[in-house]
């Protein structure tokens, strides 16, 4: 198990590396002048901008650049914003900035899993029923709305209507996370639902469920010791790679929502073309996703015993 | 692992403990304004050394309140060109002219005592006694001149040495092209005597220094990372840092008791609190937890005026909105046809409906909070759809699809819509298209003169000077994006920069109507800050530069 | 943003069920799958009200103008965001336009992002797709971590830095830029698919009578390989649209005067739709193409699939 967690370790090295060159190469190799347009209407003195090419090697040749960057990196120096918050390290930005984006998240993450499993569940025992129809309706509608409307619709529908509960920013405190959560938990959760149902559905189908119900065991006790733990290896590859998803929703989601959070600096700084910020941020979603997958097929071993890694 | 993981449903509760952990924190986390700060001893300020408080001057009052911040980019003066960092540097300096707050005009309050220029040439600027900095160090000139110094150097990259090169202060190319290590223009008579030459006269220089770029700076900060400077600047203003910076949530003032100007802060101490979101700062104002709000989002301005009666008010800024017209290239060259698009513009409806009336049309450069602004300064600004129809007849008329030129992400799209739709209506144009870029990219396309069409820019006159505000329309300003280039306006612009500011409006008007006449932009609107504040303050005043004059506000209970 | 995942829910079923035997069965009778899909899929009316709605918006935007008599810029600002009324029954947009007129012209250009995006998808999967998998070795390796590459990168992120520095962001910017991140998941089914086409027997007989490997790809390994494909591009299409919405809401994507669905949605602030949600009327048609395409590529996956037959 060591050996295979180590081997798939030393496999992310190249996805990472190229992730990150793809990235910096959209953000440095693309037309634009981040430093020119620092100064704003009124253009910084010649000399000061040169100063700033400079420290920021943005007159090297792309794999120059590129190479100096992840020589950084190696050493833990993810460098310096150039303009979202011009002078400060993107370390000292993303620990700014994470818990917002984390809470954020994780409220998203528990909606997401308390509501599409037992959602999933419920439809998928009582088959055909009104409940599931109701699960399989209300879940393909959520999938068709994208998570910037169903924001802004909560907004109206529901943070004008309920004093307690603020259609924007933080100030409120745990309240706060309540809409965005739900909003950017929205497609997710309806996606799970449907996966849920689907591969419950499929499991409770399978032989060695009748053959367990034959042998006289309890439904509850086939049902959540067997079906329910066999369904879940897609279930939890689904959510492992929603992790990801979530985090670059929280670009739509913070917007909207007037959070101060790793998506909102993220989107200003792709749209100023703050490279090193960009880089950074993206490079951690990333590797979120890519470690949340790796954790995801180490528990394929604790989830079904007929799978064994060497 | 195996063990530990017999159920999914374990991790999956863990999991959702977690969060919810999470969340609780978040509650925590939020800060409750102090209720019951100690209210020291009404702490009476010695006796002032070298001046009597104006008569009319209030007593400094004990209270405290809490204003609306947006987050600073910076917090050094040298570096600072947005207004969330300049607003708490005004209170945190004081520089060497005060403005003001309605006319602009130079008035007492600075710490120059005499500024003083036979030519324009060479100004003899002298230094108040008596002036501390929040530690306890005499502000001398050695303070500003070290501090000019410091930005000029390019290493620093200090935004601000640009206006540097605008004065022409002598010395200033050397130093930024790294052959010098000061400014050669600048010297320290003695401690309170500093004189400055400049490349070629310069009329509007005493105008210039009192911008947020030429506060001094305490020897202290010589020894020190400008970025811990920064979480807590030692100034020479009416108010001192409590504390440090606290990003993305608040900063504190208290009351500076040993401040050299004529009057001390009239509050004991105020909470800039820091929002995202100008109308969560908004509710917050009308739930009473925030005292003043001096950037209303004009959806709510008609709400606010509702709500706040007296106590809500507009206040007329500088920054300006025009659309520039690449005058390099036909048919753009033909003023008549500039013109013709000018008046096909009903800039009041746009106004009135786009932006909820949180604009005046422009009718002039320069703007409405210099004493040299004129309402009726543009024939062609006025609304006339068809004198404009009748005018574009007799033009070339403009290649379809007509290009129109914005950056992208600051909410020009709509306006620039209602254009599109006004210029279609009135001048039978019959495509349009829309080229928007982030600054990043505009800014060099602009440069580059790509742009086939009118294109959106704003300016923001700093220092009161119209100086400033037409610079960049002369032929070799690189923010003249037009490249307009008639030697006429040039020279009169030249002409009124060598003289003194009561002598030069009338000059900087003359230029304005050659400018304004052949149009190489259309003028369209300044903006309107809505300020609106609760009952516990009194005295709130904002000045024409954008800020809120914080000093002058007198707490009420 | 809910782009990948749509692939993925398709694939986890592929992969993890143990689903190379599905792709077995397939093979053995091409051309009759195709034909008792059909037959069950017309009777399906989870199939059929779908591709009504679809061919329903489809002639809209062909046909914007059999829908309104006003155009989309007969404007006036004094009706500015004037509620819904008689004659004009989803009310007015900011700039005093007829919604219901702008919504009926923003239909060709969400419509045809996304079909530019799918067909160039499809395209690229299945080149790409049935090349990796059948003839394997470094090609495979190649293809595989290119798409792992991409994959990794939020389909929001990657638009939106692309397309922030490119300034005439018409269609084709507009769907290139969605295109370079939505490709993977296409490939990486049809790959897996291709995979296990390729262990059949009938492709192993092929090989054995010395069919050239071009031969076997196209003849026999693309069209059955190609179901799961073009249930899982249905439901892309759907996906586009919503994403192009979010882009353009993001201020990345179609720029005024050009209309899309996400072009209506994007331009109000925020505040104002607050005070008037009419304004997000254009979320409607959103709702309802997606709907549709993910319905029916539902259908066509469940009818397609011989393991639930």
């Amino acid at each position: 198990m060591g050996r295979y967690i180590l081997r798939r370790l030393l496999q992310m090295i190249p996805v990472l590396i190229g992730t990150t060159f793809l990235i910096y190469a959209m953000n440095f190799a693309l037309p634009g002048d981040p430093v020119a347009a620092l100064g704003g209407d009124r253009p910084l003195p010649q000399e000061v901008q040169d100063q700033i090419r400079e420290r920021y090697n943005l007159d090297d040749p792309l794999l120059v650049q590129y190479a100096k960057y992840m020589g950084n990196v190696v050493q833990g120096d993810f460098g310096e914003s150039l303009s979202v918050r011009r002078g400060q390290d993107v370390t000292e930005i993303v620990a700014d900035t994470w818990p917002v984006t984390v809470r954020l998240a994780l409220v998203a993450f528990v909606f997401e899993i308390v509501i599409g499993l037992a959602a999933g569940v419920v439809a998928a025992l009582r088959r055909g029923s009104f409940v599931d129809n109701l699960v399989r309706g209300s879940t393909i509608l959520l999938v068709s709305l994208p998570i910037f409307v169903t924001a802004l619709v909560l907004q109206v529908a529901v943070g004008l209507r309920f004093d307690w509960i603020p259609v924007a920013g933080t100030q409120q405190g745990a309240v706060s996370y309540l809409l965005p959560g739900i909003a950017l938990a929205s497609v997710s959760l309806a996606y799970l639902a449907r996966l849920t149902r689907n591969s419950l559905m499929e499991n409770l189908r399978a032989d060695y469920v009748r053959t367990a119900t034959a042998k006289g065991l309890p439904r509850s006790r086939v049902v959540g010791r067997h079906a329910l733990r066999n369904s879940m290896i897609p279930v939890v590859t689904f959510l492992a790679f929603d992790l990801g998803v979530l985090l670059s929703g929280t670009i739509v989601t913070e917007g909207i929502f007037n959070l101060n959070g790793i998506g909102g600096i993220v989107f200003d700084a792709i749209r100023q073309q703050d490279g090193t910020v960009v880089v950074g941020i993206v490079t951690m979603f990333v590797l979120v996703y890519l470690v949340a997958n790796l954790i995801v097929d180490v528990l394929y071993a604790a989830l079904d015993p007929r799978i064994r890694y060497e | 692992m195996r063990a530990s993981l017999k159920s999914p449903w374990r991790w999956l509760v863990l999991l959702a403990a977690l969060a919810l952990v999470v969340a609780a924190c978040a509650e925590d986390e939020v800060d409750e304004p102090d209720e019951d700060v100690d209210v020291e001893e009404p702490d009476e300020p010695d006796e002032e050394p070298d001046e009597e408080p104006d008569e009319d001057a209030a007593e400094p009052g004990n209270g405290e309140f809490a204003m609306y911040l947006c987050e600073p980019e910076q917090l050094l003066s040298q570096a600072s060109n947005e207004v969330c960092g300049s607003q708490v540097l005004e209170e945190l300096f004081t520089g060497l002219v005060a403005y003001d707050p309605e006319t602009s005009e130079i008035v007492d309050g600075g710490m120059a005592s005499s500024i003083e220029t036979d030519d324009q040439l060479t100004w003899t600027i002298t230094l108040e006694e008596g002036w501390l900095f929040h530690n306890g160090e005499e502000v001398t000139a050695d303070n500003y001149v070290d501090a000019w110094n410091w930005m000029a150097d390019p290493a620093n990259e200090m935004d601000n040495a640009f206006f540097l090169s605008t004065a022409g202060v002598e010395g200033y190319d050397a130093v930024a092209e790294g052959e010098a290590d000061e400014l050669s223009g600048v010297s320290v008579v003695d401690d309170y005597t500093i004189e400055v030459t400049l490349d070629q006269p310069f009329g509007p220089f005493e105008l210039l220094i009192g911008y947020t770029g030429f506060h001094p700076l305490p020897d202290e900060f010589f020894d020190m990372d400008p970025a811990d400077f920064e979480n807590a600047p030692i100034g020479n203003g009416p108010f001192q840092i409590d504390g440090e910076w606290e990003r993305g949530q608040q900063i504190v003032l208290e009351r500076f008791d040993d401040y050299g100007g004529p009057e001390l802060a009239r509050a004991e101490r105020v909470e800039l609190r820091i929002y995202d979101d100008v109308d969560t700062a908004y509710l917050d104002l009308e739930a009473g937890e925030l005292d003043i709000h001096d950037n209303v989002s004009p959806p709510l301005r008609s709400q606010a005026f509702e709500t706040f009666g007296d106590n809500a008010f507009d206040n007329e800024v500088s920054t300006f909105e025009y659309v520039g017209f690449p005058v390099f290239a036909e048919p753009y060259d033909d003023p008549d046809l500039r013109r013709a698009i000018s008046m096909a513009i009903d800039r009041q409806s746009i106004i009135d409906v786009i932006f909820d009336g949180s604009r005046v049309p422009a009718s002039s450069v320069i703007p409405p909070t210099l004493p040299a602004h004129r309402g009726d300064a543009c024939e062609f600004c006025e609304y006339d759809p068809d004198a404009a129809a009748e005018l574009y007849e007799q033009t070339a008329g403009v290649d379809e699809p007509l290009q129109l030129y914005f950056n992208s992400g600051a909410g020009h799209e709509e306006w620039m819509e209602s254009i599109s739709l006004q210029l279609e209506e009135n001048l039978g144009i019959s495509e349009v298209e829309f080229t928007s870029l982030e600054f990043a990219e505009y800014l060099p396309l602009l440069q580059e003169g790509q742009q086939e069409g009118p294109f959106r820019l704003g300016w923001v006159t700093v220092y009161p000077s119209p100086q400033y505000s037409m610079e960049l329309y002369t032929s070799g300003s690189p923010s003249n994006y037009t490249q307009w280039d008639v030697p006429e306006f040039d020279e009169l612009f030249a002409e009124a920069n060598t003289l003194l500011p009561e002598d030069a409006d009338p000059v900087y008007q003359e230029a304005e109507d050659v400018l304004l006449d052949d149009m190489p932009i259309a003028p369209l609107w300044y903006s309107v800050d809505t300020v609106a504040h609760s009952d516990r303050v009194d005295n709130v005043i904002a000045n024409t530069r954008t800020f809120m004059e914080i000093s002058k506000v007198e707490v009420v209970d | 943003m809910s782009d990948p995942r749509a692939g993925r829910e398709v694939e986890v079923e592929v992969d993890v069920d143990g689903t190379p035997e599905a792709g077995q069965e397939a093979t053995a009778e091409g051309a009759g799958l195709w034909s008792e899909a059909w037959r069950d899929l017309r009777r399906n009316p989870l199939f059929v009200l779908p591709v009504l709605v679809i061919a329903l918006f489809t002639v809209v935007a062909f046909f914007p103008q059999w829908f309104t008599d006003l155009g989309p810029r007969s404007c006036d600002l004094a009706r500015s965001a004037d509620p819904p009324q008689a004659g004009h029954w989803l009310g007015f947009d900011r700039q005093g336009c007829d919604l219901y007129a702008r919504t009926v012209f923003s239909t060709r250009a969400s419509l045809l992002i996304a079909l530019i995006v799918t067909v160039s998808a499809f395209v690229i999967a299945v080149i790409l797709g049935s090349v990796a998998g059948y003839v394997g070795r470094w090609v495979d390796t190649l293809a595989a971590r290119l798409a792992d590459i991409v994959f990794g990168i939020p389909l929001i992120v990657g638009a939106l830095v692309v397309l922030n520095v490119v300034a005439d962001r018409g269609l084709l910017q507009v769907s290139g830029a969605l295109l370079l991140f939505t490709w993977p998941p296409m490939f990486r089914l049809m790959r897996s698919t291709v995979l296990s086409v390729r262990e059949t027997e009938y492709v192993q007989a092929a090989r054995a009578l010395g069919a050239s490997n071009l031969r076997i790809i196209v003849r026999h390994v693309v069209p059955n390989a190609l179901a799961p494909v073009i249930a899982y591009a249905t439901v892309l299409m759907g996906v586009i649209i919503s994403a192009e919405a979010t882009i353009t809401f993001l201020g990345a994507g179609l720029q005024l005067p050009a209309l899309s669905w996400g072009v209506l949605l994007s331009t109000p602030p925020r505040t104002e739709l607050l005070n008037t949600p009419h304004l997000l009327f254009p979320a409607v048609p959103v709702a309802l193409t997606v709907l549709s395409f993910v319905l029916a590529g539902d259908a066509l996956r469940d009818a397609l699939d011989p393991k639930l037959r």
